[in-house]
Protein backbone atom coordinates (compact mmCIF):
# COMPACT_ATOMS: atom_id res chain seq x y z
CA UNK A 1 0.00 0.00 0.00
CA UNK A 2 1.41 3.46 -0.55
CA UNK A 3 1.91 5.83 1.19
CA UNK A 4 -0.17 9.70 1.47
CA UNK A 5 2.92 11.79 -0.33
CA UNK A 6 3.49 9.26 -2.81
CA UNK A 7 -0.67 8.52 -3.80
CA UNK A 8 -1.42 12.15 -3.42
CA UNK A 9 1.78 13.50 -6.17
CA UNK A 10 0.02 10.92 -8.47
CA UNK A 11 -3.60 11.99 -8.13
CA UNK A 12 -2.86 15.66 -8.35
CA UNK A 13 -3.69 16.96 -11.60
CA UNK A 14 -3.55 20.44 -13.25
CA UNK A 15 -6.46 23.08 -13.68
CA UNK A 16 -7.92 22.94 -17.46
CA UNK A 17 -7.10 26.67 -18.14
CA UNK A 18 -8.12 26.00 -21.62
CA UNK A 19 -12.00 26.26 -20.94
CA UNK A 20 -11.43 29.30 -18.30
CA UNK A 21 -9.75 30.85 -21.51
CA UNK A 22 -12.10 30.09 -24.07
CA UNK A 23 -15.06 31.45 -21.81
CA UNK A 24 -12.88 34.82 -21.27
CA UNK A 25 -12.62 34.85 -25.34
CA UNK A 26 -16.16 34.45 -25.85
CA UNK A 27 -16.91 36.92 -23.29
CA UNK A 28 -14.61 39.65 -24.43
CA UNK A 29 -16.11 39.23 -28.04
CA UNK A 30 -19.54 39.55 -26.50
CA UNK A 31 -18.42 42.97 -24.71
CA UNK A 32 -16.81 43.69 -28.26
CA UNK A 33 -19.81 43.41 -29.90
CA UNK A 34 -22.57 44.25 -27.26
CA UNK A 35 -20.72 47.58 -27.08
CA UNK A 36 -20.60 48.52 -30.77
CA UNK A 37 -23.82 47.61 -31.75
CA UNK A 38 -25.36 49.87 -28.28
CA UNK A 39 -22.47 52.54 -28.22
CA UNK A 40 -23.63 54.98 -30.56
CA UNK A 41 -24.13 58.09 -29.01
CA UNK A 42 -24.52 60.59 -32.06
CA UNK A 43 -26.59 57.92 -33.74
CA UNK A 44 -24.57 57.80 -36.87
CA UNK A 45 -24.93 61.67 -37.61
CA UNK A 46 -21.89 63.63 -36.34
CA UNK A 47 -21.12 67.10 -36.46
CA UNK A 48 -17.91 69.15 -35.67
CA UNK A 49 -18.90 70.25 -31.98
CA UNK A 50 -18.09 73.78 -30.51
CA UNK A 51 -15.38 73.16 -27.60
CA UNK A 52 -16.24 75.51 -24.53
CA UNK A 53 -14.21 75.43 -20.74
CA UNK A 54 -16.90 74.17 -18.82
CA UNK A 55 -19.79 71.66 -20.30
CA UNK A 56 -20.97 69.44 -17.64
CA UNK A 57 -21.45 65.41 -18.18
CA UNK A 58 -24.61 64.65 -19.87
CA UNK A 59 -25.40 60.79 -19.43
CA UNK A 60 -28.77 60.82 -20.66
CA UNK A 61 -27.81 61.89 -23.63
CA UNK A 62 -26.53 58.00 -24.21
CA UNK A 63 -29.59 57.06 -23.63
CA UNK A 64 -31.32 54.66 -26.46
CA UNK A 65 -34.36 57.03 -26.26
CA UNK A 66 -33.21 60.18 -26.31
CA UNK A 67 -34.88 63.17 -29.00
CA UNK A 68 -31.32 63.54 -30.54
CA UNK A 69 -31.82 66.28 -33.23
CA UNK A 70 -28.38 67.37 -35.14
CA UNK A 71 -27.98 70.61 -36.61
CA UNK A 72 -24.92 70.63 -40.11
CA UNK A 73 -23.25 73.01 -41.02
CA UNK A 74 -25.17 73.44 -44.29
CA UNK A 75 -28.64 73.81 -42.30
CA UNK A 76 -29.78 70.28 -42.77
CA UNK A 77 -31.39 68.70 -39.86
CA UNK A 78 -31.83 65.47 -38.45
CA UNK A 79 -34.00 63.80 -35.80
CA UNK A 80 -31.98 61.05 -34.95
CA UNK A 81 -30.28 59.55 -38.47
CA UNK A 82 -33.49 60.80 -39.96
CA UNK A 83 -33.65 64.06 -42.57
CA UNK A 84 -36.03 66.26 -41.17
CA UNK A 85 -37.61 69.91 -42.53
CA UNK A 86 -37.21 72.39 -39.21
CA UNK A 87 -40.90 72.89 -39.65
CA UNK A 88 -41.63 68.93 -39.67
CA UNK A 89 -39.71 68.36 -36.16
CA UNK A 90 -42.86 69.50 -34.12
CA UNK A 91 -44.74 66.77 -35.34
CA UNK A 92 -41.96 64.21 -34.34
CA UNK A 93 -41.36 65.40 -31.14
CA UNK A 94 -44.70 65.96 -30.17
CA UNK A 95 -45.16 62.62 -31.22
CA UNK A 96 -42.42 61.22 -29.13
CA UNK A 97 -43.29 63.00 -25.98
CA UNK A 98 -46.12 61.03 -26.18
CA UNK A 99 -44.29 58.14 -24.99
CA UNK A 100 -44.43 58.85 -20.99
CA UNK A 101 -41.17 56.91 -20.48
CA UNK A 102 -38.80 59.20 -22.45
CA UNK A 103 -36.87 62.23 -21.16
CA UNK A 104 -38.72 65.58 -22.23
CA UNK A 105 -35.62 67.14 -23.07
CA UNK A 106 -34.24 67.27 -26.42
CA UNK A 107 -30.05 67.28 -27.29
CA UNK A 108 -29.32 69.00 -29.95
CA UNK A 109 -26.11 68.53 -31.79
CA UNK A 110 -24.84 71.42 -33.58
CA UNK A 111 -21.97 72.23 -36.00
CA UNK A 112 -19.80 75.05 -34.43
CA UNK A 113 -20.42 76.70 -37.71
CA UNK A 114 -23.92 76.26 -38.35
CA UNK A 115 -25.86 79.67 -38.36
CA UNK A 116 -27.63 80.46 -34.87
CA UNK A 117 -30.90 80.99 -37.53
CA UNK A 118 -30.80 77.93 -38.23
CA UNK A 119 -30.83 76.74 -34.67
CA UNK A 120 -33.42 79.25 -33.72
CA UNK A 121 -36.00 77.73 -36.18
CA UNK A 122 -35.59 73.90 -34.38
CA UNK A 123 -35.68 75.67 -30.84
CA UNK A 124 -38.92 77.23 -32.35
CA UNK A 125 -40.07 73.85 -33.15
CA UNK A 126 -39.07 72.23 -30.12
CA UNK A 127 -40.78 74.70 -27.83
CA UNK A 128 -43.77 74.10 -29.79
CA UNK A 129 -43.80 71.02 -29.28
CA UNK A 130 -44.18 71.45 -25.45
CA UNK A 131 -40.41 70.85 -24.61
CA UNK A 132 -38.90 73.32 -23.19
CA UNK A 133 -35.43 71.48 -21.71
CA UNK A 134 -32.57 71.71 -24.24
CA UNK A 135 -28.78 70.48 -24.13
CA UNK A 136 -26.40 71.13 -26.31
CA UNK A 137 -23.99 68.35 -26.82
CA UNK A 138 -20.29 70.33 -26.60
CA UNK A 139 -16.68 69.18 -26.84
CA UNK A 140 -13.99 69.82 -23.90
CA UNK A 141 -11.67 72.12 -24.98
CA UNK A 142 -8.35 72.52 -22.76
CA UNK A 143 -6.79 75.85 -24.08
CA UNK A 144 -7.77 79.83 -24.35
CA UNK A 145 -11.12 80.99 -26.61
CA UNK A 146 -9.99 81.68 -29.96
CA UNK A 147 -11.73 84.92 -30.48
CA UNK A 148 -9.90 86.99 -27.79
CA UNK B 1 -0.37 32.25 -11.34
CA UNK B 2 1.00 28.93 -13.28
CA UNK B 3 -0.56 25.92 -13.10
CA UNK B 4 0.73 22.36 -12.65
CA UNK B 5 -0.26 20.57 -15.55
CA UNK B 6 1.72 17.33 -14.31
CA UNK B 7 -0.71 14.35 -13.75
CA UNK B 8 -2.27 14.08 -17.14
CA UNK B 9 -0.16 10.67 -17.87
CA UNK B 10 1.68 10.04 -21.20
CA UNK B 11 -0.12 13.34 -23.06
CA UNK B 12 2.27 15.29 -25.04
CA UNK B 13 3.60 18.57 -24.19
CA UNK B 14 0.52 20.95 -23.50
CA UNK B 15 0.26 25.05 -24.79
CA UNK B 16 0.54 27.17 -21.84
CA UNK B 17 -2.64 29.31 -21.99
CA UNK B 18 -1.84 31.37 -18.47
CA UNK B 19 -0.25 34.38 -20.57
CA UNK B 20 -3.39 34.49 -22.36
CA UNK B 21 -5.90 34.47 -19.90
CA UNK B 22 -3.63 37.15 -18.21
CA UNK B 23 -3.73 39.19 -21.47
CA UNK B 24 -7.64 39.00 -22.03
CA UNK B 25 -8.37 39.68 -17.93
CA UNK B 26 -6.66 43.27 -18.93
CA UNK B 27 -7.96 43.35 -22.23
CA UNK B 28 -11.87 43.40 -20.36
CA UNK B 29 -10.94 45.28 -17.35
CA UNK B 30 -9.52 48.06 -19.69
CA UNK B 31 -12.39 48.07 -22.21
CA UNK B 32 -14.70 48.22 -19.73
CA UNK B 33 -13.29 51.17 -17.65
CA UNK B 34 -12.86 52.94 -20.85
CA UNK B 35 -16.34 52.79 -21.99
CA UNK B 36 -17.72 53.53 -18.21
CA UNK B 37 -15.45 56.54 -18.55
CA UNK B 38 -16.43 58.04 -21.96
CA UNK B 39 -19.34 60.57 -21.71
CA UNK B 40 -21.14 62.85 -23.43
CA UNK B 41 -20.85 66.65 -22.30
CA UNK B 42 -23.33 69.38 -23.34
CA UNK B 43 -24.37 73.18 -21.98
CA UNK B 44 -27.89 73.17 -20.24
CA UNK B 45 -30.17 75.92 -21.54
CA UNK B 46 -34.05 76.11 -21.79
CA UNK B 47 -36.89 77.81 -24.33
CA UNK B 48 -38.42 80.31 -22.71
CA UNK B 49 -42.59 79.96 -23.24
CA UNK B 50 -44.11 83.32 -24.12
CA UNK B 51 -46.65 84.47 -21.85
CA UNK B 52 -50.20 83.47 -22.83
CA UNK B 53 -51.29 87.14 -21.64
CA UNK B 54 -49.22 89.70 -22.57
CA UNK B 55 -50.53 92.46 -20.74
CA UNK B 56 -50.67 90.01 -17.10
CA UNK B 57 -46.65 90.27 -17.42
CA UNK B 58 -45.48 92.57 -14.96
CA UNK B 59 -42.08 94.23 -15.59
CA UNK B 60 -39.02 93.04 -14.48
CA UNK B 61 -35.92 95.76 -14.69
CA UNK B 62 -33.12 93.42 -13.54
CA UNK B 63 -33.71 90.87 -16.85
CA UNK B 64 -30.18 90.43 -18.48
CA UNK B 65 -29.81 90.16 -21.88
CA UNK B 66 -26.81 89.03 -23.60
CA UNK B 67 -26.64 89.65 -27.28
CA UNK B 68 -24.59 88.18 -30.11
CA UNK B 69 -24.43 90.53 -32.65
CA UNK B 70 -23.29 89.48 -36.31
CA UNK B 71 -20.37 92.24 -37.51
CA UNK B 72 -18.94 90.91 -40.85
CA UNK B 73 -18.03 87.58 -42.20
CA UNK B 74 -15.16 85.57 -40.81
CA UNK B 75 -14.89 87.85 -37.91
CA UNK B 76 -15.83 87.54 -34.38
CA UNK B 77 -19.41 89.16 -33.52
CA UNK B 78 -19.35 91.39 -30.56
CA UNK B 79 -21.34 90.72 -27.42
CA UNK B 80 -23.66 92.95 -25.65
CA UNK B 81 -25.13 93.14 -22.14
CA UNK B 82 -28.41 95.16 -21.91
CA UNK B 83 -27.41 96.64 -25.03
CA UNK B 84 -23.60 97.68 -23.41
CA UNK B 85 -20.79 96.80 -25.20
CA UNK B 86 -18.81 94.01 -23.32
CA UNK B 87 -15.20 92.68 -24.89
CA UNK B 88 -15.05 89.03 -24.62
CA UNK B 89 -12.18 88.73 -22.31
CA UNK B 90 -14.34 90.46 -19.72
CA UNK B 91 -18.15 89.17 -20.51
CA UNK B 92 -17.41 86.28 -18.00
CA UNK B 93 -16.06 88.92 -15.16
CA UNK B 94 -18.87 91.19 -16.03
CA UNK B 95 -21.36 88.82 -15.58
CA UNK B 96 -20.34 87.81 -11.97
CA UNK B 97 -20.22 90.55 -10.94
CA UNK B 98 -23.57 91.26 -12.09
CA UNK B 99 -25.09 87.98 -10.36
CA UNK B 100 -22.89 88.56 -7.13
CA UNK B 101 -25.79 89.66 -5.54
CA UNK B 102 -28.44 88.28 -6.98
CA UNK B 103 -30.80 85.47 -5.77
CA UNK B 104 -31.98 84.86 -9.51
CA UNK B 105 -29.63 83.89 -11.33
CA UNK B 106 -31.14 83.62 -15.09
CA UNK B 107 -29.55 85.31 -18.53
CA UNK B 108 -31.34 85.71 -21.81
CA UNK B 109 -29.00 84.82 -24.86
CA UNK B 110 -30.69 86.41 -27.96
CA UNK B 111 -27.86 86.10 -31.23
CA UNK B 112 -28.34 87.54 -35.00
CA UNK B 113 -29.07 84.82 -37.27
CA UNK B 114 -25.88 84.98 -39.05
CA UNK B 115 -23.56 84.44 -36.25
CA UNK B 116 -21.70 80.99 -36.24
CA UNK B 117 -23.11 78.58 -33.28
CA UNK B 118 -19.90 78.69 -31.62
CA UNK B 119 -20.16 81.62 -30.24
CA UNK B 120 -23.47 81.33 -28.66
CA UNK B 121 -22.21 78.19 -27.54
CA UNK B 122 -19.20 79.98 -25.34
CA UNK B 123 -21.46 82.44 -23.96
CA UNK B 124 -23.88 80.18 -22.52
CA UNK B 125 -21.02 78.04 -20.89
CA UNK B 126 -19.25 81.57 -19.99
CA UNK B 127 -22.44 82.64 -18.54
CA UNK B 128 -22.59 79.34 -16.80
CA UNK B 129 -19.13 79.31 -14.99
CA UNK B 130 -19.62 82.94 -13.37
CA UNK B 131 -22.88 81.30 -11.44
CA UNK B 132 -26.13 81.72 -13.82
CA UNK B 133 -28.46 78.69 -12.89
CA UNK B 134 -30.55 78.80 -15.95
CA UNK B 135 -29.96 80.25 -19.19
CA UNK B 136 -33.03 81.21 -21.34
CA UNK B 137 -32.22 81.02 -25.46
CA UNK B 138 -34.26 84.06 -27.45
CA UNK B 139 -35.77 82.63 -30.83
CA UNK B 140 -37.94 84.48 -33.26
CA UNK B 141 -38.56 88.32 -32.60
CA UNK B 142 -39.30 87.17 -28.76
CA UNK B 143 -39.00 89.99 -26.15
CA UNK B 144 -38.31 89.65 -22.36
CA UNK B 145 -40.06 91.88 -20.13
CA UNK B 146 -38.29 94.29 -18.86
CA UNK B 147 -35.84 95.07 -21.51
Amino acid sequence: MPNQSQRSSKLFSGIDATAFASILVALLFVVLIAEGMTYNPHHGVSADLPKVMHPVPMPGALRKDVMQVCIMRDGKVYFGVERIDAFALQAKVEDRTRDRGVERKVYIIVDQRARWGTVKQVLDAVRSAGVIRVAFLVDQRRGPIPMR
Amino acid sequence: MAFSMAGGGPSGPQINVTPLIDVLLTLIVMFMLVVAMDSEYGEKVQIPQPPKDQTSEPAVERTVVIQVVWTAKDTPPTVKINQEDVRWEDLELRLAQIYLKRAEKVVFVRGDADVDFLYVANVIDLAHHAGVQQVGLMTQGQQVAGE
